[in-house]
């Protein structure tokens, strides 16, 4: 099944010709021509938080989850074009509570590059990695590398090369090798890595790096990695310019549980402990090279977004 | 936070469905004066009933310490908790008052009231309520930014730079309200997001940061929508200088930004004494294991 991105505009409905076969009657010129607005391709407006949840998928996922799946789609489609290049960037796994390679974590992230045959159907020239860097491959070097759904595993990229001195990509060596869009993901316990990646020899200058992320609680603590996201990407000149929602649960449950409880205002069951959300939604992050500044005019809002 | 998949009809989510009506129709349901609309900083009053309703009781005592026209204080009364606002500016507090009036008329009794913060003291705010000091349940309140990005721009402070100051100035207001939340209460900070420059500013972390000089521990983030929810969709509502400045951005930058539909929400809390308790045991295993590791290296 081909996925078809969110918001699709309809097109004209086929058949709805603007000439007709038959001349028009007298009748037909006395009546008063309506003028219709013309159903061409409207401007596609995408707001700030997705709807991913799904229960279709296209055959051929194991790990991937359906509501990742559907956000893998829509940031490709947002930001690309046919022929571009796109690279899915898994990182590394975890540590487990055994050690670097064992024990079981749960990663919601799981089979990222999965989505890799889907978005070759879409006509981009996509790229995957999947797996540890060198550094956390303590005893399975005679194991043979995992393959993407779009064939051999590329030689590894220059990820693993870390720069002395993060470099914009706009300074970087010309590569034709750099891509237009890379999709990774980020946990909170392994925000570490992604200071390790020499994004500038990796993205294009006019390229878009799209990092998932959520916060966890741990402890009663939240665990939010979007701060050190944010700085750090900083550090290696690319600066955010957007933060889209990207829910993973249906939210017409909210809205029945919502109804539900605003008779009573009774609040929390417990006094002293309200009840802990569940995490529906993760957080992406798209960062670009340096862009012009776009002052706002006197006449808009201040709070322009 | 727990597994989606074990979640109850009524377990709460971290994306708040509070925008299945558009700003304006909240206020006109809920009875409010029509100037409230001038505070185009107000937090929605769908948005303060959630926060209200999830993290207090009956009875409760709910704060905004930069309350602006109210809506905080009136959904707190709407829901039978007692409410304070504090706010320097004179219009709003005018209106503010009158929202209040406008709700006891609707039938609400529990007490409420709107002080002037108005003054050069830093602990001004401990004098009108020094007999509320530990009794706060919960404070809600939100980030109002300058109205021109060259007023932020002068209006950081030279010690931090970096930080706008509008979060700097909720930091100091939710330093002030510390010692009257009570142990284990909790602080709901909504966040609209905020560009300069055509870079959106991270404001949940600088305001993490700052909170953490004020003993408060963040505890949750969540998602209030502003855009109304149908099926697997969302609308949004953007005003006609919202929609120009996305066009603008795009045609200048070539990268497509997205219509607004959510406000960040980070919900801190007060330690409590059985946080500290737990604090200090796990400091202590914390040491134990570092000595541990220790011995360990040095037998090999």
């Amino acid at each position: 099944m081909t996925p078809t991105p969110a918001n699709d505009s309809s097109d004209a409905p086929n058949g709805a010709a603007s000439s007709s076969i038959n001349p028009p009657s007298q009748t037909d010129e006395k009546r008063p021509r309506r003028r219709r607005r013309r159903r061409g391709r409207q401007a596609k407006h995408w707001a700030t938080v997705w709807c991913c949840h799904t229960d279709e998928l296209p055959d051929g996922l194991g790990l991937l989850a359906g509501w990742l799946f559907q956000a893998i789609v829509r940031i490709t489609t947002r930001y690309t074009r046919a022929g571009d290049r796109v690279l899915l960037l898994a990182p590394p796994s975890p540590p487990g509570p055994d050690g670097p390679r064992g024990g079981s974590h749960h990663d919601p992230f799981t089979g990222l590059v999965e989505a890799a045959w889907t978005l070759t159907q879409l006509g981009r020239s996509v790229h995957t990695w999947n797996g540890d860097r060198p550094e956390n491959r303590e005893s399975d070097r005679t194991s043979p590398p995992e393959q993407s759904k779009s064939g051999p595993r590329p030689d590894r990229p220059a990820a693993a090369v870390v720069p002395d001195q993060p470099r914009a990509p706009a300074d970087a060596e010309p590569n034709p090798d750099r891509f237009d869009l890379i999709i990774t993901t980020v946990l909170a316990e392994t925000v570490d890595q992604v200071q390790d990646t020499a994004w500038a020899d990796l993205l294009m200058p006019s390229g878009v790096l799209a990092v998932i992320t959520h916060g966890d609680c741990f402890a009663g603590r939240l665990r939010d990695p979007s701060t050190a996201l944010v700085s750090t990407m900083r550090s290696h000149f690319l600066y955010l310019r957007d933060h889209v929602i990207v829910t993973e649960v249906p939210l017409i449950a909210a809205i029945t549980s919502q109804v539900d409880e605003s008779d009573s205002h009774s609040g929390p069951p417990s006094e002293s402990v309200p009840v802990a959300p569940v995490r529906a939604h993760s957080d992406l992050y798209v960062f670009t090279p340096s862009q012009p500044s776009i002052p706002p005019r006197n006449e808009e809002e201040p709070f322009h977004v | 936070m727990s597994d989606p998949q074990a979640r109850t009809p009524t377990t709460p989510l971290s994306v708040w469905v509070t925008g299945q009506q558009d700003g304006r129709t909240q206020l006109v349901h809920g009875g409010y004066v029509p100037d409230t609309a001038v505070d185009q900083a107000r937090i929605p009053p769908a948005v303060a009933a959630y926060a209200i309703a999830h993290y207090t009781r009956p009875g409760a005592l709910v704060l905004d310490p930069d309350c602006g026209a109210g809506t905080v204080l009136v959904e707190a009364l709407r829901a039978g908790r007692h409410a304070i606002g504090l706010t320097s500016d004179a219009a709003l507090r005018q209106i503010a008052r009158a929202n209040l009036t406008a709700a006891w008329k609707a039938g609400t009794f529990p007490e409420g009231m709107v002080l002037d913060d108005s003054t050069d003291s830093g602990t001004a705010l401990a004098d009108p309520l020094t007999g509320v000091i530990g009794r706060v349940d919960l404070v809600v309140t939100t980030a109002r930014h300058a109205h021109t990005s060259r007023t932020v721009h002068a209006a950081r402070p030279a010690d931090s730079p970096d930080v706008p100051a509008c979060i700097t100035s909720l930091a100091d207001a939710l330093a002030r309200c510390r010692p009257l939340l009570r142990p284990g209460g909790h602080a709901v900070v909504t966040l609209r997001p905020w560009r300069e420059d055509g870079e959106l500013l991270d404001l949940a972390g600088d305001l993490s940061t700052a909170a953490h000089h004020a003993d408060l521990v963040p505890v949750e983030r969540c998602v209030a929508l502003l855009g109304r929810v149908h099926g697997n969709r969302i609308t949004t509502r953007t005003s006609p200088s919202q929609r120009r400045f996305a066009g603008r951005y795009q045609r200048t930058t070539g990268l497509p930004i997205h219509r607004l539909a959510h406000h960040d929400v980070i919900i801190f809390r007060a330690p409590s004494s059985r946080d500290n308790a737990n604090d200090t045991t796990q400091r202590s295993r914390q040491h134990a294991h570092r000595r541990s590791r220790g011995r360990t290296r040095r037998a090999r």
